[in-house]
């Protein structure tokens, strides 16, 4: 039973963050941002292209697996938060005046741009997680209650709620947190008085983008591999997960995330693996008919 | 308003043009089908490669009946459906033999319509039964079947490994799930079945499942299913602590699984045919594929072979009509880079084996040979 | 924001900077190779950035480019009338009659295929364009269609025009049961609840093995025999070329049932909600019942469509319905202008065509294809996100132009 919490943490902290980029773009644009799901799978080939060159071009900071990883997340958040912004300015910003649809397709189109970029650039088969960088992290598991449970895993839960948190404080509490806030509510208003809606909404893509990356790494490290098309289900299950917790709301995407993975790994684990895509979306019905706002998603019924 | 119409007919007249004219007499064109986009993409690769030497072997000889041969590939994206479009328009296109599809599931509703429309196609690695158990005359395969395999496997698991309890996992598809059940079936009373399920051929995340499989806790997992998925779930076992053995089929057999899979895969046991770098009349294919693409597929020399045999029978039958050169594909004997191949009634080898291999210090190697 | 020679130099390098770590480091087993894809990739943007700056002091071409615009703009106005069939769009017919015995069976078999696509496609129209509601799982009523005839077709022996009926019921109310939830909800949620829809049914039919066949599809080794084709007092339509007049007289059909539509009260009503739905409600329309008709019009669309698919593929399965099929006819809609019968058709043809002509005239670009795909939707929105052909009541709404009067799209401001 720990065992599948675990696994259905994990699961759920993923989806979470990646659903925080779906909302916080839904939050300010009004639009699904389709593309994001493939700069989670760009994130995760970044961060193996990042250690395979580590381990090449310098020998003694290999020596250091755990500092390794961090300069991994680093270059793969920085190079996927350079994606996000290129991929808002080519593709959307001349359309944030055009009908919403106009945006959608645009969206649709680079999803399918991006993936097939990685595909003939990279190549069509499994890239391997290098094992020797995780080594550390998973050689001593804890045995607790018949579960056993690796540091990874706990660094993984650990880092997705940290991250979560600081998105949260930094939404909430800084002042460009608060130009967020007032863009997603009114954009016109928010420019009256001073904010710069371009960099807010650029802003928004490097911040979601790089949370993508960081789950993106964090996933191929945990399933030791990756593939040019995990975003597109990655994708959809996080736009579920972000639309379950009221899209547009922040707080919302992260519940939203857990409770997926965690109904998701629970299903496969006392009903039937065969089910497992039909749970998700069977919650998401049900929940859209009996609250339509979503979990959390007061923000948005205000909005209207 | 007659500008418009001009424009119309001009645009349409124009597209007809486009599209109408590419009548070429002096080439035959032969298909190849398969995953060349998607997850399996790497699979199709392989077989388009394979397919590529034959044909450039045959051009640079003259061609044959004295026409150059033009590859025509089309990608059924391992997805059933395609698989299906793609065969109609390989039969549009006018191929005189197909080498393909790839997955079982693709194969079977393709085979459909190359029988409908007397194309040969020889299929270098669809497994499934019911591929050749239609006993359409235009069908053959050059690799074994699932039932032949799902018994090695079963047999060497009762009595050379000995388990009592078996978990069976596999990808939904007719392959996978073939190969799964006839693996179970095969157990018969002789081991238990504590654990048996699927997942979608696209997941990469097997954790959840492992650890229904390790709480089942069987003394072997057996997986229907392709390489792309056999690595990580392997890895992702070993990190989960599932201690049990790990056994699959021919699907699992690739460079890539031993690069994902890394030391998890020492110990893996898989069915699988000869190994190709055993036999010396495939060395100078081999040698020719690692100059050009690197590591072989499994499957590349299949494809090869496949390629040559279509392309032989059309040469001793003097026509591309598709029943005469099924004829006579069923009547040689060829003698092909994987060795001598013959085909039964049905279409399958009349002699086919499936042996053992495991997983040896990162390497695949034969069980007798161990 | 204007382009500058400095700026066009920053922008390409910007790029070979973010495509470094990818297109730039090859992974072969342990070892990393470098290559000088980002420079090509930098060097392209820059060729393209200067070519943009040439062309943006030669005014010439672009007054060529609307020139050879325009002309599809006017037919489309002259379309859209509520009138009689006029000779030139009977010429056109005639030409599409006689057609497919010019083509070769593979692109009769391409025709047949962007039919199928383009009934899809004026069926989506008619919930997207016409009403404004924005529906994600389209594919899962074209689903429900195919799988309710092959089912009725394999197991009742039921003949094809029965299983239009059969199909068209079934996949109407499926929308009713999906719609009637999501319409008390927000635009946004009813494409949300239909992209649930859409995957939910592919999973369904997924894993139901015994009643769907599973991912093995219809017919299989359990309920084999064919689906049933199509028959006309006894003769069967089996060949290529029947299946090519009979999706050619559904397009027909679908065109001027949706043109009596649209000029309808109906479709008017449906325009009216789309504009302004506070407004519409004020003026009398039931709002939610005629969102409701929209829906499951277009729901029954869906489900000709599938029945016509299901008797020519004769043989489906669930993967065909996956959501990038929905994607595609949406792409469809709103590539060729949302709302217009003559666009959504153009629209239809050219992503359906376009992915299939790279694959067969440029083999050499086949790993590319979706690649261009992908850029070519993108391009297409940035530079035309009206669509190829916009509707033209929308243009007088923007342009405020008398009725009848079409003017180039190029003159407005978006």
């Amino acid at each position: 039973m720990l065992q599948h919490l675990v696994n259905g943490l994990i699961q759920g902290g993923i989806y979470a963050l990646i659903a925080l980029g779906y909302t916080m773009v839904y939050g300010i644009l009004g639009m699904i941002n389709f593309a994001h799901g493939e700069i989670y799978m760009i994130g995760a080939y970044l961060s193996i292209i990042a250690l395979a060159v580590i381990t090449a071009l310098s020998p003694p900071l290999a020596g250091l697996p755990i500092l390794c990883l961090f300069v991994a997340l680093i270059i793969s958040v920085l190079f996927a938060s350079a994606h996000g912004f290129t991929v808002e300015r080519v593709a959307y910003r001349r359309l944030r005046d055009a009908p919403v649809l106009s945006a959608l397709i645009s969206a649709i189109g680079m999803s399918t741009f991006l993936q097939n970029y990685i595909m003939v650039a990279q190549g069509k088969e499994n890239k391997a997680f290098p094992a020797y960088f995780k080594e550390p992290l998973i050689s001593h598991p804890f045995i607790v209650a018949g579960a056993r449970i690796t540091m990874l895993e706990i660094v993984i839960i650990i880092s997705c709620i940290l991250i979560m948190l600081g998105l949260h404080l930094f939404i909430s509490r800084t002042k460009v947190g608060r130009a967020m806030r007032a863009t997603a509510q009114d954009k016109k208003m928010a420019s009256l008085v001073g904010i710069d809606i371009n960099k807010i909404i650029s802003l928004t893509f490097i911040i979601g983008s790089g949370l993508a990356a960081a789950g993106g790494l964090m996933v191929s490290m945990y399933i030791s591999t990756t593939r040019f098309d995990v975003g597109y289900l990655a994708g959809i299950k996080a736009f579920t997960a972000a639309v379950l917790g009221g899209i547009g709301n922040i707080p919302g995407a992260m519940l939203g995330g857990f409770l997926l993975g965690i109904v998701e790994t629970l299903g496969i684990a006392y009903i039937s693996p065969d089910y497992k895509e039909v749970y998700a979306f069977i919650i998401l019905m049900i929940v859209l008919v009996v609250r339509p706002t979503g979990l959390l998603g007061e923000r948005m019924a205000e909005k209207t | 308003m007659k500008k418009s119409i001009c424009y119309w007919l001009a645009l349409i007249i124009g597209l007809t043009i486009l599209f109408g004219c590419d009548a070429k007499s002096n080439i035959i064109k032969l298909g190849v089908a398969g995953p060349l986009t998607g997850e399996q993409a790497k699979m199709g690769t392989d077989v388009f490669n394979g397919v590529t030497l034959a044909v450039e072997e045959w051009n640079s000889k003259g061609g044959v009946l004295g026409k150059k041969i033009l590859i025509v590939a089309r990608d059924d994206m391992a997805q059933e459906h395609q698989a299906q479009s793609v065969a109609k328009e390989l039969a549009g296109e006018g191929v005189i033999g197909v080498v393909g599809h790839f997955n079982s599931g693709c194969t079977i509703p393709a085979s459909v319509v190359y029988h409908d429309s007397n194309i040969p196609m020889i299929t270098p690695s669809s497994t499934n039964p019911y591929v050749t158990d239609r006993n359409f005359a235009n069908v053959f395969r050059v690799c074994g079947r699932d039932d032949q395999q799902g018994k090695v496997a079963a047999e060497f698991a009762v009595n050379t490994l000995k388990v009592k309890q078996v978990a069976i996992l596999h990808d939904k598809t007719q392959y996978g799930q073939g190969l799964a059940d006839e693996f179970k079936k095969h157990l018969g009373a002789n081991a238990e079945v504590v654990y048996y399920g699927g997942f979608p051929k696209e997941e990469l995340n097997f954790k959840p499942i492992i650890t229904v499989v390790k709480e089942a806790n069987p003394e072997l997992w057996f997986f229907g299913g392709i390489y792309n998925q056999a690595g990580p779930m392997v890895v992702q076992a070993h990190e989960a602590g599932l201690n049990a053995v790990f056994m699959s089929g021919d699907g699992v057999i690739d460079p890539v699984f031993l690069k994902v899979a890394g030391p998890a895969a020492n110990g893996s046991y898989l069915t699988f045919s000869r190994d190709p770098e055993a036999i010396p009349s495939a060395k100078s294919f081999l040698d020719k594929y690692h100059q050009r693409y690197g590591l072989h597929g499994p499957y590349s020399i299949y494809a090869y072979d496949a390629a040559n045999i279509i392309l032989s029978a059309i040469q001793a039958a003097g026509t591309t009509d598709g029943t005469k050169v099924a004829e006579q594909i069923r009547k040689t004997v060829y003698d092909g880079a994987i060795g001598k191949i013959q085909f039964d009634s049905k279409g399958d080898l009349a002699s086919s084996y499936y042996i053992m291999w495991v997983v040896k210090d990162g390497k695949f190697v034969t069980v007798e040979s161990k | 924001m204007k382009l500058t020679f400095g700026k066009v130099l920053l922008i390409s390098l910007w790029f070979a900077l973010i495509t470094l770590p990818i297109v730039g480091i090859k992974m072969v087993d342990s070892t990393v190779n470098w290559c000088f894809g980002p420079l090509i990739i930098g060097g392209l943007v820059l060729a393209g950035g200067l070519i943009w700056l040439g062309l943006s002091r030669w005014q010439a071409i672009a007054n060529l480019a609307k020139r050879l615009v325009s002309p599809l703009s006017a037919t489309a106005g002259q379309m859209v009338k509520p009138s009689v069939i006029k000779w030139e769009t009977a010429s056109i017919l005639i030409l599409l009659c006689i057609i497919p015995w010019m083509f070769s069976a593979k692109h009769l078999n391409l025709a047949i295929d962007t039919g199928i696509y383009i009934i899809l496609a004026l069926g989506l129209n008619i919930v997207v364009g016409s009403a404004g509601l924005l529906v994600l799982g389209y594919a899962g009523f074209w689903a429900v269609g195919a799988y309710t005839f092959a089912l009725a077709s394999l197991t009742l022996n039921c003949p094809f025009w029965l299983g239009l009926v059969i199909a068209a019921v079934v996949a109407g109310l499926c929308g009713l049961i999906v719609g009637l939830p999501c319409l008390r909800l927000r635009g946004d949620y009813l494409a949300i609840v239909t992209l649930g829809f859409g995957e939910l049914v592919r999973y369904l039919l997924k894993n139901l093995p015994a009643l769907t066949g599973g991912e093995k599809g219809l017919p299989n080794e359990l309920m084999s025999g064919g689906i049933n084709h199509p028959q006309i007092l006894g003769w069967v339509l089996k060949q290529p070329i029947h299946y090519y007049y009979l999706t050619l007289i559904m397009v027909v059909l679908t065109v001027i049932i949706i043109d009596r539509l649209n000029n309808s009260r109906i479709g008017r009503a449906w325009i009216a909600i789309r504009e302004d739905e506070m407004a519409a409600a004020s003026m009398g329309i039931n709002t939610t019942k005629m969102k409701i008709l929209a829906f499951i019009i277009s729901a029954v669309w869906a489900g000709f469509a599938g029945v016509l698919y299901a008797a020519k593929m004769n043989y489906i399965t669930p993967e065909a319905f996956r959501f990038e099929q929905s994607a595609l006819i949406l792409a469809m809609v709103i590539l060729g202008g949302m709302g217009n019968t003559f666009g959504v058709i153009l629209g239809a043809m050219i992503l359906f065509i376009l992915p299939w002509f790279i694959r067969d005239q440029l083999p050499a670009f086949q790993d590319y294809r979706l690649l261009i795909y992908g850029a070519t939707m993108v391009l297409m929105m940035l530079f035309r996100p009206q669509g190829l052909i916009s509707s033209k009541r929308r243009q007088i709404r923007i342009g405020g132009v008398a009725e009848g009067v079409t003017v180039p799209a190029e003159t407005q401001k978006p």
